[in-house]
């Protein structure tokens, strides 16, 4: 079940998975981590949830899992290409 | 209050922009393909601005807002699950669906489970409840967006709404849908963080807005277990309620019909998963602004909403002023109210209104009507691809319809336009809520001997339909249910089995549904007899790689 799947995307998701339920577990557990714990005059909430979980991780993700196939397919074309031209 | 004439210009531009791509692409009709499919010729920014269009709806534009007004901050956790949710889709669905190149969405389960007739008929239900609720929902949204920021009537706003996306539907069909969706993609993301970044003006940044939020409504800020007794809404008392919201859409985007259609029309498996990047992008720029505006909705409209302070009747019969963001809502439904609205899916536009800038509301309109057109023209394409080619060609081999494919779906487009627009008139508060049910029941009946059928060789014909017939009525049951007798869709159906007369527990639309619908798809799948070798190769184990 799901053997085909590469381990970029395991990675990819898994710390998208990590850093919500922590993050999600740290507010339940320390009272105001989301609002009276601040950087910089902001509360943490506009970095951690609504900057990097809900724009920086995904986007990061989904260039990842777009960036490794795309480059191993460009590889395999090359590879194939210089096998054709024998080398040369 | 009237309508400043910069807003009407700004609207009619919308429409303009929108009829002239359904009057350019009119010559897709020409090649079954290009209507089907767009060719498969679209490259991954316009694919992507389509993908966010047309599964970001109403619910998302009005809905996401007014839950965040109304629950406070843990609901921001659903926004990050909806858009966490976008990169699945690239390595599960999106990649090996494109490598297969279908024309339907049904396609793939007939050759994966080899069966042509039983199958198309049996996924087709689920499906045309979807469309009915979303076609439904965006009509009601393309409404509710006309009337009370343009004054134009509901009925005459449906109406407008409907032969708009009819218009270029019916003239250049998956083409004219994609590069107007495109369009209209761009144009929600901007209107949102436009809209977003004035709220933020108007507090003096986003720690003022922060601490006026905490000021006005300090429970907003609670997280379960942060207070004893204490919770931003009774939804929020334990993580049960965080974590259900959080998964409810998110397995949405790789499984939903009106998603994956759009990975057919990429021009490549690379271009699809490209697309991915830029959904992503448009969708979390989208919801930046809207978790800003929902934010701050209710102190805004208590602050500056032209209505506060004027004279109204009060529920009990009374004279009063209006002093609450909720008695401003309830003005504006009783002057523009519609069947079964909450009164809470007027606060985005109310939010917007308190500011008193025509540029905005103007955008707003515009950026409203893109949204909620955008899912109505994706969900009819999934309509009457199903109906018009897949039952009346395939199943019941209709000689018209095969002959004619390109006139057979535009048929069906009419016919569920017409049908949109009667119970869009008077729409049912039930028909509007059922937008939840629906991302349920299609992930849980659909989604699930989709993605194992990709993954998973031992997935079985008798698994899908065992789980098509178990979940489908299961998981209506168990929402109308929570919905009608324990008063909310959010509440575990059986919260009184378990806890007594008074007991809740906080489900969201029966989320849990998904990962039941799972396991019993594994469990079916192992006592019973797997796809012939030929198929398996061809249609699971082929498509994993590029």
């Amino acid at each position: 079940m799901f053997k085909g799947v590469r381990p970029y995307f395991w990675w990819g998701m898994g710390s998208f998975y990590s850093f919500v339920f922590l993050m999600m577990i740290l507010e339940m557990a320390i009272p105001g981590l989301n609002f009276h714990f601040r950087l910089g005059g902001l509360p943490l909430a506009f970095i951690y949830t609504h900057v990097i979980g809900l724009s920086l991780l995904p986007l990061v993700i989904a260039y990842v899992l777009w960036r490794i196939p795309d480059r191993e397919e460009k590889n395999k074309i090359a590879q194939a290409k210089e096998m054709n031209t024998g080398g040369r | 209050m009237g309508v400043n004439p910069i807003v009407i210009i700004i609207t009619i531009a919308y429409f303009v922009v929108i009829f002239a791509i359904g009057y350019i692409t009119r010559k897709a009709s020409a090649n079954p393909m290009d209507y089907y499919v767009a060719g498969r010729k679209i490259g991954p920014v316009v694919n992507g601005a389509a993908l966010a269009a047309t599964y970001l709806s109403p619910a998302s534009f009005l809905g996401l807002p007014a839950f965040i007004f109304l629950l406070g901050y843990p609901f921001w956790w659903a926004m990050v699950g909806i858009i966490g949710g976008m990169p699945l889709a690239s390595v599960i669905t999106a990649a090996p669906l494109r490598k297969y190149a279908p024309i339907s969405f049904t396609d793939y389960y007939c050759d994966r489970y080899e069966d042509q007739r039983w199958m198309r008929i049996l996924l087709g239900f689920p499906v045309l409840m979807g469309t009915w609720a979303y076609v439904v929902l965006s009509l009601v949204g393309t409404g509710l967006f006309m009337m009370a920021i343009l004054r134009v009537p509901y009925v005459t706003a449906v109406i407008i709404g409907a032969v708009a996306v009819l218009f270029y539907v019916y003239l250049g069909g998956m083409v004219a849908t994609t590069f107007s969706t495109a369009f209209q993609g761009m144009l929600m993301a901007l209107a949102a963080v436009v809209s977003g970044i004035a709220v933020l003006v108007a507090y003096g940044g986003m720690p003022q807005m922060a601490d006026a939020v905490y000021t006005h409504t300090p429970a907003f800020w609670l997280m379960p277990y942060n207070q004893p007794g204490a919770f931003s809404h009774p939804f929020f008392a334990s993580w049960l309620g965080v974590i259900g919201f959080f998964f409810v859409w998110h397995f949405g985007f790789s499984t939903m019909p009106y998603s994956v259609v759009r990975f057919f029309t990429s021009m490549d498996v690379g271009s699809a998963r490209k697309s991915i990047i830029w959904c992503t992008f448009f969708g979390s720029t989208m919801y930046w602004g809207l978790i800003i505006i929902g934010t701050a909705a209710r102190n805004l409209i208590e602050r500056l909403h032209p209505l506060m302070g004027t004279p109204m009747t009060m529920p009990d019969g009374t004279e009063g002023v209006v002093a609450t963001t909720m008695h401003v809502l309830a003005m504006i439904r009783a002057e523009f109210g519609v069947g079964g609205v909450a009164v809470t899916d007027y606060s985005m536009i109310a939010a917007i209104e308190s500011l008193a800038n025509p540029w905005l509301l103007g955008l707003l309109a515009a950026g409203g009507l893109a949204i909620a057109m955008s899912t109505a023209a994706g969900w009819v394409v999934v309509g009457n691809v199903l109906l018009g080619r897949d039952w009346l060609g395939k199943v019941f081999n209709n000689k018209w319809a095969i002959s004619n494919p390109v006139s057979s779906l535009r048929l069906m487009t009419v016919i569920i336009l017409i049908l949109g627009v009667y119970f869009s008139l008077d729409p049912l508060a039930l028909v509007l809520d059922l937008s939840g049910w629906a991302f349920i029941a299609l992930i849980a009946t659909m989604g699930v001997p989709l993605v194992f059928g990709l993954w998973w060789p031992r997935a079985t014909r008798a698994a899908t339909y065992a789980t098509v017939i178990v979940f489908f009525p299961l998981t209506i049951y168990s929402w109308l249910y929570a919905r009608d007798v324990l008063g909310s869709p959010h509440w575990f159906f059986l919260s009184e089995v378990i806890l007594g007369p008074d007991g809740r527990i906080a489900t969201p639309h029966q989320f849990y549904w998904v990962f039941v619908a799972v396991i019993f798809f594994i469990v079916v799948s192992l006592f019973t007899k797997p796809a012939s070798a030929q198929a398996i190769k061809a249609y699971c184990e082929d498509l994993q790689h590029d």
